[in-house]
């Protein structure tokens, strides 16, 4: 059993080691060509104006989700914070922001999109005998 | 290039080799005992995990009887990636569960969920 | 009782016992909580059928306790809590509400009075309603509004004191009418009906609970402390006094306190989302009496 601790760190180092070849090979290349375009068409651009896209992109997205009738109060919460930090000049807070709203904004679009069908599920189902009953339209 | 997949599979199963005698000393959880505490606090957290609300802890007042007491859990969950996955969004595992997507809603961040998962695996 | 500080010392050949009851609690409550029907039925159940089987839900949830027992919310199956609220009622903070929502209610508007839409101010019994003519469904509050434009006068805020001082007065003086609401039989009322429904088993907010995930699947178990209450006994008792507002208010107030507390935006009171959800939760609250107002935590 003595063993075992030192065959563990040796194990350790050699998979380190190897470590860089595994993550390389997992990388998938084409998204880092992504990357790397994305970085160069966003440096030319001002903080400013990166913001105010991330800011709008939050909206459209937050809208949607109030048009669905599932708005979530945090995603209004960041978007108020977006909005403040923009004013106060403070970009890096904007985007981040906005960034965080826009993906809550987009989780409540998705719950919004399950709804249209799991609702049934979770309401108790009637007696079998109701399949006399009259077929009953839905509001959409 | 015949050799990648090869190469991929070593360094997976010495990986594993290397951690597996290290996860047999210390069944329980390997996380730092302040890691642990920060993990307990999110937790406890009304506005965090909020697992009280459903699940008696030890050590937590006036917990819910809505999900299972989280005791044993190291035992429960032999492999943690299915408790992080479950507190990810328990709705995979079972669609009629009221348990909160944290991870999926984003209602814990990734540290925090990892935080969540050492303290509760200390359980 | 079953304590955790008491289990957390225990060799392992017990630990694996506690880890299988663990595991079989888990698949109990993992289990479909609503079965599916055996036979293929309507992909949309009838009002009449709803009712049924929400009455049936309670009914196998809580042996003993009458459906019509739920009009005191957790009171009726929570014992302990329960003593303690009678106790209250023997100076009921909502007097005062009642009292400022007569005077209101004898105070003339413009030429006419509210006499003169409520009669004698029982009459909540009849709202909700579907109104075929506008095709929407009439809440008392909106009848409230409704009655002071007749007379030429400014519509109350639904956010404001006057309204709910008013509607605790005619909650008042109905005591004890049973929930009777028509059952939709018109295409626009039953989409109205279907809406509410739709409202209330869909799951919303960062939460992703639904108002039944708590008040249908859960009823009875405890949140923290609370016991949850069945959605039956949801609309009898409003306008409520609830110790933690200090005051009385809405039941669309409530409605958008429940939402806010799961993370989803709430809706305006009195908007057409929350009118429908009123229609169809009292709908499938017919045969319960009315018990407006009374004090809540």
């Amino acid at each position: 059993m003595n063993i075992l601790p030192k065959l563990s760190i040796a194990l350790i180092l050699m998979s380190s080691l190897l470590l860089p070849a595994c993550s390389e090979q997992g990388a998938d290349r084409s998204s880092e060509v992504d990357k790397r375009s994305d970085t160069d068409k966003n440096s030319n651009k001002e903080p400013a104006t990166l913001a105010e896209n991330a800011l709008a992109q939050a909206w459209d997205n937050y809208n949607a989700s109030e048009q669905a009738g599932f708005a979530w109060v945090n995603a209004k919460v960041a978007l108020n914070t977006a909005t403040w930090a923009l004013s106060e000049g403070d970009f890096e807070t904007a985007i981040a922001e906005a960034n965080q709203a826009n993906s809550l904004a987009e989780s409540s679009l998705a719950q919004a999109a399950a709804a249209q069908n799991d609702w049934r599920k979770h309401f108790p189902k009637a007696p079998a005998k109701a399949s006399s009953a009259p077929n009953v339209p839905e509001a959409n | 290039m015949k050799s990648r997949p090869n190469l991929l599979i070593t360094c997976v199963a010495l990986m594993a080799a290397a951690i597996t005698p290290v996860l047999g000393d210390t069944p329980k959880s390997v996380a730092a005992p302040s890691d642990l505490e920060r993990g307990k606090a999110i937790a406890f957290n009304r506005n965090k995990g909020n697992c009280l609300a459903c699940h008696a802890i030890d050590g937590g007042e006036l917990p819910g009887n809505s999900g299972p007491p989280l005791l044993q859990m190291a035992l429960r969950f032999p492999d943690r990636a299915v408790l992080r996955a479950q507190i990810w969004d328990a709705t995979v595992r079972n669609p009629n569960t009221v348990m909160p997507p944290y991870g999926k809603h984003k209602i814990l961040n990734n540290d925090e969920l990892d935080l969540v998962v050492d303290y509760l695996l200390s359980l | 009782m079953f304590t955790l500080s008491a289990l957390s010392n225990l060799s392992r050949p017990v630990s694996i016992i506690g880890g299988i009851i663990v595991f079989s609690y888990v698949a109990i409550i993992s289990a479909p909580v609503f079965a599916e029907p055996t036979t293929p039925g309507p992909i949309v159940a009838s009002p009449s059928a709803d009712r049924q089987a929400i009455r049936a839900h309670y009914e196998r949830r809580f042996p003993g306790i009458p459906v019509e027992a739920h009009k005191d919310g957790a009171y009726a199956i929570d014992k302990k809590a329960g003593e303690q609220w009678l106790e209250l009622e023997d100076f009921p903070p909502y007097e005062i509400a009642v009292d400022e929502g007569e005077d209101l209610f004898n105070t003339p508007i413009g030429d006419g009075t509210y006499s003169d839409c409520f009669g004698d101010g029982a009459v909540k019994g009849q709202y909700p309603y579907f109104d075929e003519d506008r095709s929407e469904v009439v809440t008392l509050e909106l009848a409230i509004n409704d009655c002071r434009s007749k007379f030429g006068q400014p519509t109350l805020d639904y956010k404001g004191a006057e309204i709910v001082r008013l509607s605790a007065y005619i909650a008042f003086v109905s005591r004890d009418q049973i929930i009777n609401v028509a059952e939709p039989s018109s295409q626009a009322a039953l989409l109205a009906y279907n809406d509410g429904k739709r409202f209330y088993s869909s799951r919303r907010g960062q939460l992703n609970f639904a108002c039944s995930s708590c008040h249908v699947q859960l009823a009875g178990n405890r949140l923290r402390a609370e016991k949850l209450s069945a959605s039956v006994g949801h609309v009898t008792h409003f306008p409520v006094y609830r110790l933690k507002w200090q005051d009385v208010g809405s039941l669309h107030r409530r409605f958008a306190r429940c939402n806010q507390q799961v993370g989803a935006e709430p809706f305006a009171r009195q908007s057409p989302e929350y009118r429908n959800l009123e229609y169809f939760l009292t709908y499938i609250s017919n045969g319960l009496p009315l018990n407006g107002p009374a004090i809540r935590k």
